[in-house]
């Protein structure tokens, strides 16, 4: 008789403990959409088959620059989730007010986890000397190209363009044209976005010629020097020569580039999986071509947890990021979507030898990482690519000459750069 | 950034090192919840001490996948001393699956049989679609592997037995009850090509009086690309050759051959050949003929006995997703509507354009949780309605 | 005594009716408050404050009015503005006019499908009817360029091309225009053309009543004096319709100053050389992309100040013309 009432005193009390220690609800807001959203959504549902204790939904909130907006709107009507996927360039934006959890109480009970994640992506996340976020979705500008056409025009499909200048001279081989001059495909687009991300594929460009956008301390935009200046010069000469499509935006040019219509451009490695999938033709991936230097850009996404998040709740979320981010799962998020592993024994596995036989385009990624660069960042940084994007938008459109475009360019940004400082 | 080239490079070259010479002295397998671990080490034909190579490791990953048992296969090393363990963790899919089928009826398939790796399929027939009728009658059973227990060796051993089947002709229209035994062995050679070779015996009762027995034996020899994903384009053939044994005198070739290729997006053409060459005089549930549900379909061409016949069927499919957009990945596809043209010729005794045949389908192919159903309609000489499941 | 009783009734009834009544307008005057109000005072405040939304706001007073009448970008937008209303307004009002005389005849067969096929575009949300257009005018897959590429002739980037539409014909003779005459651009046409469209409906609609509140007597007696169908429509119609004229072109007018869901559509990034980023587009970027949350309202307020002031202007200067029967 005392054994069954122990026992149903036990089992009593072990049902409230279940109840009051094991639902922990976490929400989750990302930015992953199309093909990556399956992806995203099967990681998430395995953390929840194998987390008896935690439960975390993934609610999709448009792209990166959308997710800063509403998450700025949630903060001010206290309505905000517990994870958000931020992108790096935006983590800034929300350290400023002490809105993102500092990490590192829990990095310092697992210290080999910080030493394991891939440098200039922990970096990346790093705010101050502390660590904001863990990188999660990494991605680096690659070189994508149209093997068919390649092939078409009797050049080597395993051979990409090493530098500038053989990149030029492949893309006039590859340019074709009909007898009334008019050109029928192009051999290079080198498109740069004016949306969420804007200017991601130029500051690279600026890299190579040796140059920077802003001086080191983010006080000064340099993008009127001689490096920046000279390679606005040279992007512009690509679509003079007719090698480029003139009057194409970004979207128009991966419609023409899907189509086959233009054979190279720079493209994110997050969408090396999406290419394979859906283009019709054979995708050739390589590192950007090198002019003085060799440089690519580091873009994409971290996983955050908001500083007002309940204690109980942060080690919950903290398991969470941490599992997402973890060897296996970075590898599963790398074959699926393209994004780069973010650790550094996923880099040396036999797992990511293995996505290489089936994938070889995801490889160069990977061998990109040491030249890669992150972005420099600021917390009015979306105004201020945008003012650069305009910049080489008026040149492009032959409105203004270089020089002219990035000398009003810089000095706008040098205006909001102060006016932030101010703040 | 010299420092973190510098130490990169030397990891890469210390693994390849590393991995040219050790050995896997190991292997444990995770996330295993059903399947046997014995099935999991046959099909990736680890052997004890074998060295690492990731050319190999590859292959048991690829066969691993293609056994329909999994998911994901991730595989991992961990060090000991100079060796290797490795960790294959694997996440497993559903193994229990219903189905629906015009000639079996319904019923039950088990993928993972006692997690085996051996399918296992029970089915009762109790209906007739055209006409309508609902009776009772009629099972099968049939316990199958392409790779048994993880090894090579494939087998099938079915046993049905199906009631009220129904056979119409110019000349005649009956119905009969079959009732078969099939036994098989093959093995597979690499990959996903392989040969099985099958004795079966029937007998077949047509009514009281009218009852006989079939004896044949068949080989298969197949082909099938094993990891297709980052393909484009890839096809696969299977060849059939039967012949009667024991007083039945006659001989059968089929080829079933497939192309796949994926034009833009996840929108897909899909061309097959399947041709048939009858010598001798085959009984006629041996017949293989058009009008099986497989095969021509919007015409009921069951009443001959054609030396030669040659289908060419092509599908165009554009995968949907849940909201109805064109699907941008295979995870997102959920309703594929196929434009289905067929053309066939069948040789009679001279060519004329009866000799022609031709028919359209329209086909929606639905991926649900058990599996894909795809109910088509095809508008030829008679209109006709289809259901498959894969 | 019981005058002042009843006085005192008659006060207390009268008290009563009072509350009455503010209790049945109460539940809109709540709503309104919460949602139209107080939103508009707080923004009236912020506009005074430098605010991102995160940060404490802190007042700058008449800085961002100032800054944004000193800022260029700010002008442009409101150049590109104004070409979109000279675009759409006269175009709607014609075409409008013009379908409402065709469709006028009620005994014509199919009227009234031809009716509901016109005002079809209107109940058409902007953002299905932008994608429409988006699918016509799209560089590489639009049914434009495709039709244009099968006669023969060189595809066009509808929507990525800057140059203002009479500048392209004064390009002929290597003139170039000041940017103010130099019109709108293609992109911006094709915003225009997708305005129009979905304006014509509406403006048949208004029309059509109109048009059937004049009465037929005036036509008879007009054609006793030999007046020519023209000289009928000049002098008739025309005049009797101003009431429906004034009425479209308040509507439209404040309409076109608030276009944004096409555009946000169709020209994600402000259009080539942002020529299509009229004053709502911009203020929904300095809102909602870099979080120049009081600036964002100062404009606001000055676009708020302008339709004011045109719509006074409208009222002051053309309702004299306007001929009410």
């Amino acid at each position: 008789m005392v054994k069954r009432n122990s026992f149903l005193i036990v089992a009593v009390l072990l049902l409230i403990t279940t109840f009051a220690f094991a639902n922990v609800n976490l929400v989750f807001w990302h930015s992953m959409s199309d093909y990556q959203k399956p992806a995203l959504d099967k990681l998430v549902s395995e953390f929840n088959s194998t987390h008896p204790g935690i439960h975390v939904v993934a609610i999709y909130e448009g792209n990166y620059d959308q997710t800063v907006t509403k998450l700025k709107t949630a903060f001010l009507s206290k309505n905000t989730p517990d994870i958000v996927q931020l992108n790096i360039e935006h983590l800034r934006i929300f350290t400023a007010n002490h809105q993102l959890l500092d990490l590192s109480k829990f990095l310092s009970k697992d210290p080999s986890l910080k030493s394991d994640f891939v440098d200039p992506f922990w970096k990346t996340v790093v705010i101050n000397g502390k660590p904001y976020a863990l990188p999660f979705n990494i991605s680096c500008l690659m070189l994508f190209y149209n093997e068919d056409l390649f092939k078409k025009a009797g050049l080597d499909p395993n051979k990409a363009p090493k530098t500038w200048k053989e990149m030029e001279e492949v893309a006039k081989k590859l340019t074709v044209r009909a007898p009334n001059g008019r050109a029928t495909q192009y051999g290079l687009f080198w498109g740069v976005s004016g949306e969420d991300t804007a200017f991601y594929q130029f500051e690279p460009l600026i890299w190579q010629n040796g140059g920077k956008v802003f001086n080191s301390s983010m006080t000064k935009c340099l993008v009127d020097q001689p490096p920046a200046v000279e390679t606005l010069k040279r992007w512009k000469s690509w679509f003079d020569e007719g090698i480029s499509p003139a009057n194409m935006n970004y979207q128009e040019g991966i419609q023409a580039f899907m189509m086959g219509k233009i054979a190279m451009g720079p493209m994110t490695s997050g969408g090396i999986r999406y290419a394979l999938d859906n283009l019709p033709w054979d995708l050739g991936v390589a590192m950007l071509p090198s002019h003085k230097a060799t440089a690519t850009t580091l873009g994409g996404g971290s996983l955050a947890i908001l500083s007002n998040v309940s204690l109980g709740k942060q080690k919950a979320a903290w398991e969470f990021i941490k599992w997402m981010t973890n060897t296996k799962n970075t590898l599963y998020w790398y074959e699926n979507t393209g994004y780069l592993p973010v650790r550094k024994s996923a880099l040396s596995s036999l797992q990511i030898k293995l996505i290489w036989k089936k994938f070889p385009q995801l490889k160069p990624a990977v061998e990109a990482i040491p030249y890669a660069r992150p972005r420099p960042v600021n917390v009015d940084i979306i105004e201020i690519r945008h003012t650069l994007f305009n910049a080489i938008e008026e040149v492009r459109h032959g409105v203004k000459n270089p020089q002219q475009a990035f000398d009003d360019a810089a000095k706008k940004v040098d205006e909001i750069l102060k006016s932030e400082r101010q703040k | 950034m010299k420092k973190i080239i510098s130490s990169l490079t030397l990891i890469l070259i210390l693994s390849l090192s590393v991995f040219a010479t050790n050995r896997i002295v190991n292997v444990q397998i995770q996330g295993n919840t059903f399947t046997k671990k014995f099935v999991i080490l046959n099909l990736m034909s680890y052997k004890k001490g074998m060295k690492v190579n990731v050319d190999e490791l590859a292959k048991a990953q690829n066969i691993l996948m293609s056994s329909g048992l999994f998911s994901n296969v991730y595989m991992n090393l961990e060090a000991t001393n100079d060796d290797y363990v490795l960790v294959v963790s694997v996440e497993e899919k559903n193994h229990i699956s219903p189905i629906v089928d015009l000639v079996k009826g319904v019923g039950i398939k088990e993928s993972d049989l006692f997690g085996l790796g051996v399918q296992g399929e029970a089915s009762i027939r109790f209906f007739n679609l055209s006409p309508f009728e609902i009776f009772a009658g009629g099972y099968s059973l049939d316990l199958s592997s392409q790779r048994a227990f993880g090894t090579p060796f494939s087998f099938e051993i079915a046993l049905s037995n199906l009631k009220k089947m129904q056979w119409i002709t110019s000349q005649s229209k009956f119905q009969y009850d079959l009732a078969r035994k099939t036994v098989g062995a093959g093995y597979v050679l690499s990959g996903n090509s392989g040969f099985m070779a099958n004795y079966i015996h029937e007998n077949v009762s047509i009514s009281a009086s009218e009852q006989f027995a079939v004896d044949a034996v068949s080989l298969d020899i197949y082909d099938r690309p094993i990891q297709m994903q980052n393909k484009r384009t890839y096809a696969w053939w299977n060849l059939h050759l039967e012949k009667g044994i024991n007083g039945t005198k006659y001989s059968v070739f089929t080829l079933d051959g497939n192309l796949y290729h994926r034009m833009i997006g996840q929108v897909y053409y899909q061309a097959r050949l399947y041709g048939v060459l009858n010598l001798g005089n085959a009984p006629f549930t041996r017949k293989i003929y058009f009008g099986d549900t497989y095969n021509l379909k919007g015409y009921d061409t069951k009443e001959f006995d054609l030396p030669f016949m040659l289908l060419f069927e092509t599908r165009i499919g554009v995968p949907l997703t849940s909201s109805f957009e064109i699907s941008k990945s295979p995870e997102l596809s959920l309703y594929t509507p196929e434009l289905i043209p067929q053309i066939a010729f069948m040789n009679y005794k001279n060519i004329s354009l009866e000799s022609f045949k031709a028919s359209i389908g329209l086909g929606v192919k639905i991926n649900s949780p058990f599996g894909v159903f795809e109910p088509e309609i095809f508008f030829g000489k008679e209109l006709g309605f289809y259901l498959e499941m894969k | 005594m019981t005058r002042k009783k009843n006085l005192v009734i008659l006060k207390h009834q009268k008290f009563r009716n009072f509350i009455k009544g503010y209790i049945f307008i109460s539940p809109t005057a709540l709503i309104l408050t919460v949602f139209v109000f107080f939103p508009l005072i707080y923004a009236f405040v912020m506009s005074f404050h430098t605010w991102n939304m995160s940060s404490a706001p802190i007042y700058t007073g008449f800085q961002n009015y100032v800054t944004a009448l000193k800022s260029v970008d700010f002008w442009n937008s409101m150049l590109y503005t104004s070409y979109y209303i000279l675009g759409v307004l006269p175009l709607s009002l014609i075409l409008g006019l013009f379908f409402a005389l065709l469709l006028r005849d009620s005994t014509m067969r199919g009227t009234s499908i031809y009716r509901m096929i016109y005002f079809m575009p209107v109940v058409t949300s902007p953002i299905a009817a932008a994608m429409g257009f988006n699918w016509i005018f799209e560089n590489q897959m639009g049914i434009a360029n495709h039709l244009i590429e099968k006669l023969g002739g060189q595809p066009v980037s509808w929507l990525s091309t800057p140059t203002g539409i009479l500048q392209m014909l004064f390009n002929h003779f290597n003139v170039v225009l000041p940017k103010v005459l130099q019109g709108p651009s293609l992109a911006m046409c094709v915003i225009i053309s997708l305005g129009i469209w979905q304006n014509i409906g509406y403006a048949t609609v208004i029309y059509l009543a109109g048009l059937q509140s004049i009465s037929d007597t005036y036509y008879e007696a007009a054609s006793l004096d030999g007046a020519t169908k023209w000289k009928k429509f000049w002098h008739i119609t025309l005049p009797l319709l101003s009431p429906s004229t004034f009425f479209l072109l308040i509507m439209f007018t404040i309409a076109s100053f608030q276009v944004f869901g096409p555009i946000q559509i169709m020209t994600p990034a402000g259009g080539p050389l942002n020529t299509t980023s009229v004053i709502v587009f911009y203020l929904y970027k300095q809102a909602f992309s870099y979080y120049n949350m009081g600036y964002a309202m100062a404009v606001a307020f000055l676009l708020m100040g302008i339709i004011l002031a045109m719509t006074i202007f409208q009222f002051l200067f053309l309702e004299r013309k306007v001929n009410y029967e």
